[in-house]
């Protein structure tokens, strides 16, 4: 689509005389009035040559406010010789006190028929109004030449309602700065800064899913048991099943800790019966935790040594059974995830 | 001095004997009792405090007699003088001047129980005699030195009065094992049984039902040095004590927290080593007392509150409310610290 842009320029005394004449000529000789859209002149009638008005999109009539703009987009069927007349065209800065030319753009438009070309005039409201009032802009006319033969062709006078600027005095007021012809700004998906937040997005949702997958994620956190069962896991596999003592003492700490962040306190062999008051959930593996305090104290204080739980395998199943019962536990009541604050000092 | 070896099986039954016969007397305190019984066996001075009339010096009495040996007893008052602890004078029957050896070396060595009643009403310079004779158990009187070997003392402060009182410096509470809270028991038929139980409007009755000399005061030191060598700790626990002991030090590095309170202002100076020591010898003591040769975190925590709250130094703030702060405190310390 070819488009031309007229500029303003200046223009001298004389030059206005010798335009002014022509005018009161082309109005005296061939103007026709009109109450509509129309083609004036002599060759304005359906089939006569000259410049004959096509259609006019007019844009919506109300929602406007200060420094809204309003495309009016002509389109003439214009034919070949002809061509706006010097000063025929309203210049850009044009305007009264209300609306101001802010662009005036030319294109052919051959969809519409073979020989149409679209004005688009586009006005600026330049009045603010204190309450919503309708404005009104005065016909503009459109001259073409050809040869010594003038042809006028006028935009009817149209109404806008405008409505008083209102203040945005906070984000959440947001809304009330919309208003019809309002448009959001363009989201280029290809900006640098959009990139990198892309990147960084997908780079958070995959270390969110890792850290879904290994359990230390939200309320999975707050499963102490279930981090104790993995940690003894672990072990499981570094020292294979035969474990050695080390390595039990460190599965018998895991079940310690779990214990203790389980209830926000250290719970001592002494201290089960009040622990499974906190957590009764825990109420059906009383027995074999008992056993298993009994052993962990054996192994830790020098007590005569335990038969049960002397294997990494007892306090792996153990652990896996309170963790189950931890997670039953969490489905059933979900606000059992913000557990007590650990006891965490100096766990050794 | 004795030198046979110590049966610490057959030790251990006449404890328990005693402590039963204790509890007979004293209704409702058998924690009371028992951590006499500890203090006892571990050769440790005690202080106690509570309100009036709820049973100290019973208890006290009831100990002596259990123990044997020589009882004593001064009251503290704001004229008492150190020399009034170690002679006393008067005018004979003829006339002339008498100086007579004073409670504290009238029986000699053989003084078992020595009970100063009300401490904080005695000044600083009775206080000083009294580190002394805690620490070293000797005093020099008459140009010559007494040895206390057997002496315990009982010291009882009354935390209801303030008025011309001396508070205990710090180096004094030091000297102590442990500071028990002698409180009237909660229980509903106990109070009705203290009340309308004529057994227990006669004390000096009810002392008299403990056999005396159920313990051989004489033998006492020669037990407590067999216990000490007896009951073992283990590498863990010792871990976990010297853990407990920071966090009185430095609560906030291990997590130690208390509502209202400023913990990082909270504490100036934590237990002291030879605090941490005397209460490792009361765990020692519990353990035995409990049938075991090892040391279990238990045994700490049924002495910690007792063998270390009064060692603690709170800031001035908080030292005037030392009964309000002082056990959640160490309760806080207990919960906080973790030991398998």
């Amino acid at each position: 689509m070819n488009a031309h842009r007229y500029a303003p320029r200046a223009h001298g005394v004389a030059h206005g005389l010798a335009r002014t004449l022509l005018a009161l000529l082309a109005a005296c000789a061939f103007s026709v009035p009109g109450s509509a859209a129309q083609g004036d002149g002599d060759n304005a009638g359906a089939g006569a040559e000259g410049v004959r008005l096509h259609d006019i999109a007019w844009p919506r009539s109300f929602g406007y406010r200060i420094g809204d703009t309003l495309p009016i987009r002509v389109t003439l069927e214009i034919d070949d010789g002809w061509v706006p007349d010097r000063d025929g065209l309203p210049e850009v800065g044009q305007g009264d006190r209300q609306f101001e030319l802010r662009r005036l753009d030319v294109a052919d438009a051959r969809q519409r028929c073979a020989r149409c070309r679209t004005y688009t005039l586009e006005w600026q409201l330049m009045k603010s109004v204190r309450a919503p009032q309708t404005l009104q802009r005065a016909p503009t006319t459109l001259r073409f030449r050809k040869d010594n033969q003038v042809q006028a062709v006028t935009v009817p006078a149209f109404a806008i309602n405008a409505a008083p600027l209102l203040n945005w005095q906070a984000r959440k007021d947001w809304i009330n700065s919309v208003h019809p012809g309002y448009r959001a700004q363009n989201f280029d998906v290809n900006a640098p800064l959009l990139r990198a937040a892309g990147w960084t997005l997908t780079a958070a949702a995959l270390l969110l899913a890792g850290l879904w997958a290994a359990g230390r994620l939200g309320g999975q956190r707050a499963r102490p048991f279930a981090r104790a069962w993995r940690e003894v896991r672990a072990l499981r596999r570094a020292h294979g099943r035969q474990a050695d003592s080390d390595a039990l003492a460190l599965a018998f700490r895991a079940l310690h800790r779990g214990c203790n962040e389980t209830v926000g306190r250290t719970v001592f062999a002494v201290g089960l019966p009040d622990f499974l008051r906190d957590a009764p959930e825990f109420g059906d593996l009383a027995d074999e935790l008992a056993a298993a305090f009994a052993a962990s104290r054996s192994m830790f204080y020098g007590l005569p040594p335990n038969a049960r739980f002397a294997r990494i395998d007892d306090l792996y199943r153990l652990l896996g059974a309170l963790r189950d019962c931890e997670r039953l536990h969490a489905r059933r009541t979900p606000t059992s995830g913000n557990a007590p604050a650990p006891a965490t000092a100096a766990v050794h | 001095m004795h030198s046979e070896p110590v049966d610490l099986s057959a030790w251990r039954t006449r404890a328990l004997d005693f402590e039963r016969q204790l509890n007979d007397v004293l209704v409702g305190m058998p924690r009371t009792v028992r951590l006499m019984t500890v203090a006892v066996f571990a050769r440790g001075h005690v202080l106690l405090e509570g309100d009036v009339g709820v049973g100290k010096t019973t208890l006290l009495k009831a100990v002596a007699r259990g123990i044997g040996g020589a009882y004593q007893r001064i009251e503290g008052t704001v004229d008492l003088m150190p020399g009034d602890l170690v002679y006393h004078t008067y005018v004979g029957d003829d006339g002339r001047p008498r100086v007579e050896p004073g409670p504290l070396i009238a029986q000699g060595s053989e003084l078992s129980v020595f009970f100063f009643n009300e401490i904080n009403r005695a000044r600083p310079q009775v206080h000083a005699l009294l580190l002394r004779l805690m620490a070293e158990r000797t005093v020099s009187a008459f140009n010559r030195e007494y040895r206390l070997p057997w002496m315990q003392v009982f010291a009882d402060r009354n935390r209801v009065e303030r008025e011309e009182t001396f508070e205990l410096p710090s180096a004094a509470r030091d000297r102590f094992l442990m500071e028990i809270s002698v409180e009237t028991p909660d229980a509903r038929d106990q109070l009705r049984g203290l009340m309308f139980d004529t057994r227990f409007h006669d004390a000096d009755a009810l002392i008299e039902k403990v056999t005396p000399a159920t313990l051989d005061h004489t033998r006492l030191n020669d037990v407590a040095a067999a216990i000490q060598d007896t009951v073992q700790s283990s590498e863990v626990l010792d871990n976990y004590g010297v853990d407990l002991w920071l966090a009185t030090r430095r609560p906030a590095q291990y997590g130690v927290r208390l509502s209202d309170v400023d913990i990082d202002e909270f504490i100036q100076s934590g237990a002291s080593p030879r605090g941490v020591a005397m209460l490792v010898r009361a765990a020692r003591v519990q353990a035995w007392l409990e049938g075991r040769d090892r040391l279990v975190p238990e045994d700490l925590h049924e002495v910690f509150f007792e063998a270390i709250a009064h060692r603690l130094c709170l800031s001035p703030i908080y030292e005037n409310q030392r009964p309000l702060y002082a056990r959640p405190f160490v309760a806080e310390v207990l919960r906080q610290i973790a030991s398998p």
